[in-house]
């Protein structure tokens, strides 16, 4: 058996002592160099976009899902950036369902519940706050919104939003200027 | 999908560290530094105020689950059982029938003997009408040559 020095849950230890990495690096090798390379980031992203572990965990199984899909012919990797643009739509399509279930809940009591079971532990002020940054964030442009999340919440240098987007590290710090003070406005009428 | 296993056997290659342990961004710290700097000549200065409040309220906010590993262990779960599934479907695909020769001999009988019923049945059926017919036929010729001979007379 595998000894994990950290401490996982039993359930976590217990998966990953089950999967025989051979089998995967032998036919899917590419995820696992993902994995290593923009895993960090990946969750980070996902994190700070949903705010809900579970939702992180759906998104970031959902993200190699689709990719693998891409994939299907030659089970190669897919091109760099497709990695973190497809977790990003994938988080985005999350947000609209989320938003769409809290519309339809009936009362204001029931809506309040769920958008603040996020953080239980944060106080009613802090987690609205953050929540409204994340509705701004998604009601950006696509070019400016790529740049704040990869930058921002995924904690990426310029180099490497410029080589994931296909642009200029000088258009990424002109984006992301532009998205600082969208969102500035937005957060102000807030 | 396939399911998690508990009884399946642990593998025996050992899995990588880096599989459960999450580094640290090192842009974090100064992405941190440059939303506490105040920012200067902003009409919006409010706004920037609680963006970069916000901004830092969202980078410091902590999963209570080690998140990264867990996300790496159901994704990998997932990739594991896609991989044996589609070894799996390839076998399957490529896999050839290698039966002994008695099981051949009788699957050709019993592909045969269906057939071979329905041959008989309609053969049965077929003899059965010619006969019926030609029976009929006798009995018409014995039936006309009787009248000829109580009305005409015998025939010579």
């Amino acid at each position: 058996m595998t000894a994990f020095s950290l401490n996982l849950p039993r359930d976590v230890s217990a998966v990953l002592d089950s999967i025989d990495l051979s089998q995967v690096r032998s036919s899917h090798g590419w995820v696992l160099r993902a994995m290593r390379a923009d895993g960090p980031a990946l969750v980070r992203l996902l994190w700070r976009m949903l705010g809900r572990e579970q939702d992180v965990l759906d998104a970031y199984q959902d993200t190699f899902c689709r990719l693998i899909g891409l994939g299907e012919t030659g089970g190669e990797a897919p091109p760099h950036g497709y990695l973190f643009r497809t977790a990003m739509n994938i988080a985005l399509d999350m947000r609209r369902r989320r938003k769409v279930r809290v519309d339809h809940l009936e009362t204001a009591a029931l809506a309040r519940m769920a958008l603040t079971a996020a953080s239980d532990s944060a106080p009613p002020g802090e987690s609205s706050l953050v929540e409204s940054l994340r509705e701004a964030i998604e009601a950006l442009p696509q070019r400016l919104r790529d740049v704040v999340v990869l930058r921002d919440l995924a904690e990426m240098s310029y180099r490497d939003v410029s080589r994931i987007l296909g642009i200029t590290g000088g258009t990424a710090r002109v984006y992301r200027r532009e998205a600082i003070v969208a969102l500035a406005a937005r957060l102000k009428e807030c | 999908m396939t399911r998690y296993d508990p009884s399946r056997p642990a593998p025996t290659s050992p899995l990588p560290d880096w599989l459960t342990r999450e580094s640290a961004s090192a842009m974090s710290e100064k992405l941190r530094g440059e939303w506490l700097t105040p920012t200067r000549a902003d009409q919006s200065i409010d706004g920037h105020a609680r963006l970069a409040a916000a901004m830092l309220m969202l980078q410091s906010e902590r999963p209570r689950m080690p998140l990264f590993a867990q996300a790496n262990a159901r994704a990998l779960r997932w990739v594991d059982s896609r991989a044996r599934a589609s070894r799996a479907a390839r076998a399957l695909a490529s896999a050839q029938p290698d039966l002994p020769l008695g099981m051949r001999v009788l699957g050709f009988v019993s592909r045969l003997a269906t057939p071979v019923a329905c041959a008989c049945v309609v053969l049965l059926c077929k003899s059965h009408v010619l006969s019926l017919l030609e029976s009929t036929g006798r009995m018409a010729s014995r039936l006309s040559q009787a009248y000829n001979d109580r009305n005409f007379g015998p025939m010579a």
